[in-house]
C-alpha cells in the first residue's frame, strides 16, 4: 500500500471505532499485524484497492462490518487440539486438582475463548472420566466463553460433524456422544457440565475461584498490553494455586511474578501466591456498558478493602524497622523488591538508568562482600553472614556485618526471596583493624602483600564483573532474540490458524465442487445416452467450418473417423447425393437462419438435413450445428399411403360395387359414383340426407333389413344378401348387400348391382317352371292313354301287350316323378314350398305307404315297428312323399333280397321315424353331402342307378319347413338309417 | 247314365278324358273353351271337370260363375290343373274336388265316383 501511514492509521481507527460501535467488540487491543491481514482479505474479497476506500465502504454497507467481524474472530479449534498438552492436564493437572477438592466444594475451570466448544467439552470429558470412579467426586463446573456469538450458540448446541469428531477415541465417542444422522450430538450428562456464555475477558469481569483457566490460541491475537492485563485477570480469576493452561506458543513471560511454571513445554502454569491481588481496571472501557457503574463501585470497594489491609502491614513493618537493623529483601535474581526505611544509607544510585539490581545500587565496598555471601547463602541453602565490613558513609566510616537468610521453607509464600540485613556493630572491629594495621615489619610486609592481593583480587573481581557485565548484556540480546522468536512462532500459529481455517472452507468448496462433477458427470452420461439413443446423425462444426464433435450416428452419412475431429468438412467424403451442405453452412453463419431440406444418400436412404447456429450460452455464435434425421422409412411409408390411397380410390371409384358410408344410426354419409348411379341420386341428395335406408328399401324388404343392421350392430358386419333396391324414379334394381364395420360408430356397405343376373335367374326358374308345367299335360294325356290301353289289353287278354303297356306306364310314372321333382325343387329354391299342415297320425300314413310301395317290390320285406306315438302337425302328402322317397331309396340301394325296417318312436317334443336298410351304404366322405341338389353318389357301385339327385334335397326342404331334422347314418357295405323327425308344434311363420 | 261335363282346351287330353269313362255308365260331353258354359244353354250335367287353364274364361272363374248359379250350384266340379296350387285355387272357386296334373286314370275315376255319389 502507498497510502502515507498516517491515513492509514486514521482509517484504522475509524475501522475499529465502527466495529466497537456496531458490534461492542473492541479491537484496539489486538495485533496489528493479524488485524490488518484479516481486513486485507476483506479488502480482497470486496475488490478494493485500499484500507481507506475499505473504511468508506464498511460505513456504506453495514452488512459487510458483520463479515468483517466473522473473520477477525476465528474459531477454529478441535477435540484435544495439541494431544500431549491434554495428556499432561489428563495426568497430572487434573488429578491434582480433583484430590485438592472435598465433596462440596465444586472443581472450576474456565474456557475462556472456548470458540465452538471443543476444548471445553475436551475439558469436560476428562473431568468426567476423573470423577466417574470416585466415590464423592467434587462436582465439576466448566464454564466456556467467547466473544463470538455465533461460535457459542453452535457450542451451545452440541452438535459435531463426523469430521469434527474424528480426533474424539471412539471409546470417547461411544460414551460421550449420541449419533444423529451424519453427526455426533453430546450427551446431555456431559453438556450439563458445560456453561456456555457470551463474554469478552478483555473488558467483562472475570469468574472467580477457578481451579483451572484455559485459554489457548488467543494470547497471540493480542497485543502485549492486553496480554499482561488478561493475565493479571486470570492470575486475579485463579485460587491461590490455580492452574493456567496455554496454546502452545504462549507464555506467561510477561506477567512471571504471577505464575510458576508447570510444564514449559504443555505450557502449563500456576498461580503464584501475590502480595497484591488485585484485578486490573480494564483501560477501554466499553462506552455503552450498562453494567459499568455497578462494576466500577465494585472494584473500588474492593481496592480500598485491599489498601486497607496493607495499611495495617505496613504500620506494623514500620513499627518494627524502627527497632530492627535495616534490611532488604531481594528475588532470586537479586532484584530488590523491598527496602527497609534505615536501608536507603547502604544504597547508592549512580548515573544511568536506574536499576533495582542489588549489586548495581549498593555501595561499592560491599559488593565484593555480599556477592560471596549472596553466593555462598543459594549454594549451600543456608543463611550466611559476613562480618566486619567498612563502609564509609557521607563523613564517617561504619563498621557493618551483613546477613543474607534467603527462605529456604517449601511452600512459604516468600519461598525463593532473599532478607539482607546490614547490622551495624560497634567500635570492636575497628580496634581489630587498627590492632592489625600497629603490628611489626613482617606483619607490616604480610599486610602489603595481602594489600597487593587485595588489589589484584579486586582487579579480577573488576574483570570479572566486566565479563560478567559482558555476559549479562549477551545475555540480554539472547533475551530479545527469544522475544523475537516468540513473537515470530506467535505470528506463525496466527498463520497457522488462519490457513487452518482457510482449509476448512477450502474443503468445504471443495466437498460443493465434488458434489458439482458428480452432477456434471451425471448430466454428461445423460447426454452422452442421450445423444447415443436418439440416433440423430450430428455434426458440430466451428466458424471455419472445421469439425469440431460429431455424433456416432453420423457415420451413416458421412465417412467420420474420431481422428477427424479439426479437420474441414470439405475433406470430408460423403454418401449424400447433394452437394451444397458447405453453402448452406455458410449461408447459415450469414444469415443465422435455420436451413431444413430432404436429401437422399447414393444408397437410396432420405434425411432430413437441418443446418442450424451453433450458439453459445452467451449467445454467441461459434460454429453450425448440421443433423441428419433418417426418414427413410417413414418416407416409405408415406409412398406406400399414397399408393395404397390412391388404389383405394381406384377401388372406391370402381363403376359396378356401389360403397355406402353410414354411421351407425343410420345416417348416410358418403357414397360413391356408381352407388348414385344405381341407385338413381346424385351428390345433391346425398348432401341433403335425402338418400335414407327407409327411401332405398322396399317395404316388404324392411324386415331383412333390420335383421342385417341389427346383426352389424352386434358383430361388425352383416352376412351378404340379396335384397332390392328403390331408385329415385320409383324403379326397382336388384343388389348383392354386404356391410361391415370401419371405425367407431361407423360402417361402409357394398352393394354389387345384380339387377341382370336376377333377371337371367328369374327366366332360367320361369323356363324350368313353364317347362315343367307345360310337361304336364302330355304327360296326364300319355298315363291316362297307357292305362286305358292297358284296361283293354287285360279285357282282351292279351297279356304280351299287357306286360308291353305296363312297362310303358312305369316309364310314364318315373317321367310324372321326375318332373314333380323338377317342379318341387324349383318351388323350394323360390321359397315357394308351401304346407297345408294337419293332423296326422304317423303311424297310420307309414302304413299307408307301406302298402302302396309294396307293390313295386317282392324280393324287399317292409317291416314297420311302430312305436306308441302322438298325432303330430303336418303336411300329409308331403310327408307321404318323403316316406315314399326314403322307403323307395332304401329298396333301391338293397340289391338282392333284404329286409327293411321302417321305426317310430316319441321323442323330447316330437316323433322320430327311422328307414333303416340293409344295402350298400354311403361312403364315410360323402355322407354330408347327401341332402344336396341335384347331388349323386358317384361310385362305382352305385353309377348304375338312376335318379336325378333331387329326391334327398326335396325330402330335407320338406322336414325343415316342418321344423324337424333329417339325418343319415351310414357304413359302407353294411346299410344306411335314415331318420327324420317332426316337432309337435308347427312354428306359425313356417305355416 | 250320368252325364258328365269336362272343359279343357287341350284336345289331347280331352280325347283321352273321353276313353276314361265307361260310355256305358257316363256320358261325357266335351267343350274346348268355358264360354260356351256362360249361358245356360246347355243341359245341364250331374259333374263338371274344368281345366283351371282355359283359353277365354279361366276355370277358376268358370268354377266361380257356375257356383253362384242358383241353377248349377248344387252341381258338383272337380278342378284339374298342373299347378301345384291348384288344391288352394280349388277351394277358393268353392270346387268340390281338385286333382293336380298329371295323375293316374283310378284318380280321375275315384274322384268322379266320389263326387257322382256312386
Amino acid at each position: 500500500m502507498e497510502n502515507r501511514p498516517e491515513a492509514q492509521q486514521g482509517a484504522l481507527r475509524q475501522i475499529f471505532t465502527q466495529l466497537r460501535v456496531t458490534t461492542g467488540h473492541d479491537f484496539s487491543n489486538y495485533k496489528r499485524a493479524t488485524l490488518l491481514r484479516r481486513i486485507e482479505r476483506r479488502i480482497t474479497v470486496r475488490n478494493l484497492p485500499d484500507l481507506i476506500t475499505y473504511s468508506n465502504y464498511l460505513q456504506e454497507h453495514p452488512e459487510e462490518i458483520n463479515a468483517l467481524l466473522k473473520d477477525l474472530l476465528i474459531s477454529v479449534t478441535n477435540f484435544f487440539r495439541d494431544k500431549r498438552a491434554f495428556e499432561t492436564l489428563e495426568q497430572e493437572i487434573l488429578p491434582a486438582i480433583i484430590k485438592s477438592k472435598s465433596t462440596k466444594e465444586p472443581v472450576r475451570i474456565w474456557v475462556a475463548g472456548c470458540a465452538t466448544g471443543e476444548e471445553a467439552y475436551s475439558i469436560a470429558m476428562l473431568c468426567a472420566e476423573h470423577t466417574t470412579n470416585i466415590m464423592d467426586a467434587p462436582k465439576v463446573q466448566v464454564f466456556a466463553t467467547d466473544i463470538d456469538e455465533e461460535a457459542i450458540a453452535h457450542a451451545r448446541e452440541g452438535f459435531y460433524t463426523i469430521n469434527d469428531a474424528v480426533d474424539v477415541s471412539p471409546e470417547r465417542l461411544r460414551r460421550f456422544f449420541n449419533k444423529e444422522g451424519v453427526g455426533y450430538r453430546i450427551r446431555r450428562e456431559l453438556r450439563e457440565m458445560v456453561l456456555f456464555a457470551n463474554h469478552n475477558f478483555i473488558k467483562d469481569p472475570p469468574f472467580s475461584h477457578l481451579d483451572l483457566v484455559s485459554c489457548r490460541n488467543v494470547f497471540i491475537y493480542l497485543n502485549n498490553t492486553a496480554q499482561e492485563r488478561v493475565m493479571e485477570t486470570f492470575h486475579f480469576a485463579l485460587n491461590q494455586g490455580g492452574y493456567l493452561f496455554l496454546g502452545t506458543s504462549e507464555s506467561v513471560d510477561s506477567s512471571d511474578k504471577l505464575y510458576d511454571i508447570v510444564s514449559r513445554e504443555q505450557h502449563i502454569f500456576k498461580s503464584r501466591p501475590a502480595t497484591v491481588r488485585t484485578y486490573p481496571v480494564p483501560d477501554s472501557v466499553p462506552a455503552l456498558h450498562i453494567d459499568q457503574p455497578v462494576f466500577a463501585m465494585h472494584n473500588k470497594e474492593r481496592s480500598n478493602k485491599l489498601l486497607q489491609r496493607f495499611t495495617y502491614g505496613d504500620l506494623h513493618q514500620r513499627l518494627l524497622e524502627e527497632y530492627a537493623p535495616p534490611s532488604l529483601i531481594i528475588n532470586e535474581d537479586h532484584e530488590i523488591v523491598h527496602v527497609s526505611e534505615k536501608a536507603a544509607p547502604y544504597l547508592q544510585f549512580t548515573g544511568g538508568e536506574p536499576s533495582r539490581n542489588l549489586f548495581k545500587v549498593v555501595r561499592q565496598e560491599l559488593r565484593l562482600e555480599l556477592r560471596s555471601a549472596l553466593y555462598q547463602a543459594l549454594q549451600q541453602k543456608m543463611a550466611v553472614e559476613s562480618k566486619g565490613l567498612k563502609v564509609k558513609l557521607d563523613d564517617r566510616t561504619e563498621t557493618i556485618n551483613i546477613h543474607v537468610k534467603p527462605v529456604l521453607r517449601e511452600g512459604d509464600i516468600a519461598h525463593g526471596y532473599i532478607l539482607v540485613i546490614f547490622e551495624k556493630t560497634e567500635k570492636e572491629d575497628g580496634n581489630k583493624e587498627i590492632i592489625i594495621r600497629s603490628d611489626e615489619a613482617i606483619s607490616r610486609h604480610l599486610e602489603d602483600e595481602l594489600l597487593r592481593f587485595k588489589a589484584q583480587l579486586r582487579n579480577s573481581n573488576e574483570q570479572h564483573e566486566f565479563q560478567a557485565e559482558e555476559l549479562k548484556a549477551s545475555n540480554e540480546e539472547l533475551q530479545a532474540m527469544n522475544e523475537e522468536l516468540r513473537s515470530v512462532a506467535e505470528e506463525l500459529e496466527t498463520s497457522k490458524e488462519e490457513l487452518q481455517s482457510m482449509n476448512e472452507e477450502l474443503r468445504t468448496v471443495n466437498q460443493e465442487l465434488k458434489v458439482k462433477i458428480e452432477e456434471t458427470k451425471l448430466a454428461g452420461n445423460n447426454l452422452q445416452n442421450l445423444i447415443n439413443s436418439a440416433s440423430i446423425g450430428t455434426i458440430f462444426l466451428d466458424r471455419t467450418l472445421r469439425v469440431a464433435m460429431f455424433t456416432p450416428a453420423i457415420r451413416e452419412v458421412f465417412n467420420l473417423l474420431p481422428g477427424d475431429i479439426g479437420r474441414p468438412l470439405s475433406d470430408i467424403t460423403h454418401r449424400l447425393a447433394y452437394n451444397g451442405i458447405l453453402q448452406d453452412a455458410d449461408k447459415v453463419l450469414e444469415k443465422l437462419a435455420i436451413i431444413e431440406r430432404e436429401v437422399s444418400t447414393t444408397d437410396e436412404r432420405i434425411y432430413i438435413m437441418r443446418v442450424l447456429p451453433y450458439r453459445t450460452a452467451e449467445d454467441s455464435i461459434n460454429g453450425v450445428v448440421i443433423t441428419f434425421v433418417d426418414i427413410t422409412s417413414r418416407k416409405r411409408a408415406e409412398d406406400n399411403l399414397l399408393e395404397s390411397k390412391k388404389r383405394m380410390d381406384r377401388a372406391f371409384s370402381i363403376e359396378t360395387v356401389g360403397i355406402v358410408f353410414f354411421k351407425n344410426t343410420g345416417e348416410i354419409t358418403g357414397a360413391n359414383d356408381a352407388f348414385l348411379r344405381l341407385s338413381g341420386y346424385n351428390r345433391k341428395d346425398l348432401q341433403n340426407g335425402s338418400i335414407r335406408r327407409d327411401v332405398l328399401t322396399p317395404p316388404e324388404y324392411m324386415p331383412q333389413s333390420n335383421k342385417a343392421t341389427t346383426e352389424f350392430l352386434d358383430s361388425g358386419r352383416s352376412i351378404p344378401y340379396e335384397k332390392e333396391y328403390i331408385r329415385k324414379d320409383g324403379s326397382r334394381w336388384w343388389g348383392l348387400f354386404a356391410a361391415t364395420r370401419v371405425g367407431e360408430g361407423e360402417g361402409v356397405e357394398f352393394i354389387i348391382d345384380i339387377s341382370e343376373q336376377k333377371l337371367l335367374q328369374q327366366q332360367k326358374e320361369d323356363f324350368i317352371a313353364i317347362a315343367s308345367h307345360e310337361l304336364k299335360t302330355p304327360v296326364t294325356s300319355i298315363q291316362v292313354y297307357t292305362e286305358v290301353l292297358q284296361e283293354e289289353f287285360e279285357r282282351a287278354n292279351d297279356k304280351k301287350s299287357v306286360d308291353l303297356v305296363s312297362k310303358l306306364n312305369a316309364q310314364v310314372i318315373r317321367l310324372k316323378d321326375l318332373i314333380v321333382d323338377l317342379l318341387d325343387t324349383t318351388r323350394i329354391v323360390e321359397g315357394k314350398l308351401t304346407l297345408k299342415p294337419e293332423r296326422v297320425d304317423m303311424n297310420d300314413l307309414i302304413n299307408d305307404h307301406i302298402a302302396e310301395l309294396k307293390m313295386i317290390t317282392r324280393i324287399h320285406q317292409l317291416v314297420f315297428k311302430p312305436g306308441k306315438i302322438r298325432p303330430v302337425m303336418a303336411d300329409k302328402e308331403r310327408i307321404g312323399q318323403v316316406l315314399t322317397n326314403l322307403i323307395s331309396n332304401a329298396i333301391k340301394y338293397t340289391p338282392g333280397e333284404g329286409e327293411i325296417v321302417i321305426t317310430s318312436e316319441e321323442i323330447k317334443d316330437g316323433i322320430k321315424v327311422t328307414v333303416k336298410d340293409k344295402g350298400i351304404g354311403i361312403p364315410a366322405n360323402l355322407l354330408s353331402n347327401v341332402f344336396d341338389r341335384f347331388y349323386r353318389i358317384h361310385n362305382d357301385k352305385i353309377q348304375n342307378y338312376p335318379g336325378m339327385g333331387l329326391g334327398l334335397y326335396i325330402c330335407a326342404a320338406i322336414i325343415a319347413r316342418h321344423g324337424g331334422t333329417i339325418f343319415v347314418e351310414s357304413k359302407e357295405e353294411k346299410g344306411s338309417a335314415f331318420s327324420f323327425t317332426i316337432p309337435f308344434s308347427i312354428k306359425q311363420d313356417q305355416l | 247314365m250320368k252325364h258328365i261335363i269336362i272343359v279343357d282346351d287341350d284336345v289331347g287330353v280331352l280325347e283321352a278324358f273321353q276313353h276314361v269313362f265307361d260310355p256305358e255308365k257316363y256320358e261325357v260331353t266335351i267343350y274346348t273353351s268355358g264360354n260356351d258354359l256362360l249361358n245356360n244353354r246347355y243341359r245341364l250335367p250331374d259333374l263338371y271337370i274344368l281345366d283351371k287353364q282355359l283359353r277365354g274364361i279361366d276355370g277358376f272363374d268358370l268354377c266361380r260363375h257356375l257356383k253362384n248359379q242358383p241353377e248349377t250350384k248344387h252341381i258338383p266340379v272337380i278342378m284339374i290343373s298342373a299347378s301345384p296350387d291348384i288344391t288352394k285355387l280349388a277351394e277358393l272357386a268353392e270346387a268340390d274336388y281338385s286333382l293336380e296334373k298329371p295323375f293316374g286314370l283310378k284318380a280321375l275315376r275315384d274322384a268322379a265316383d266320389k263326387c257322382l255319389n256312386l
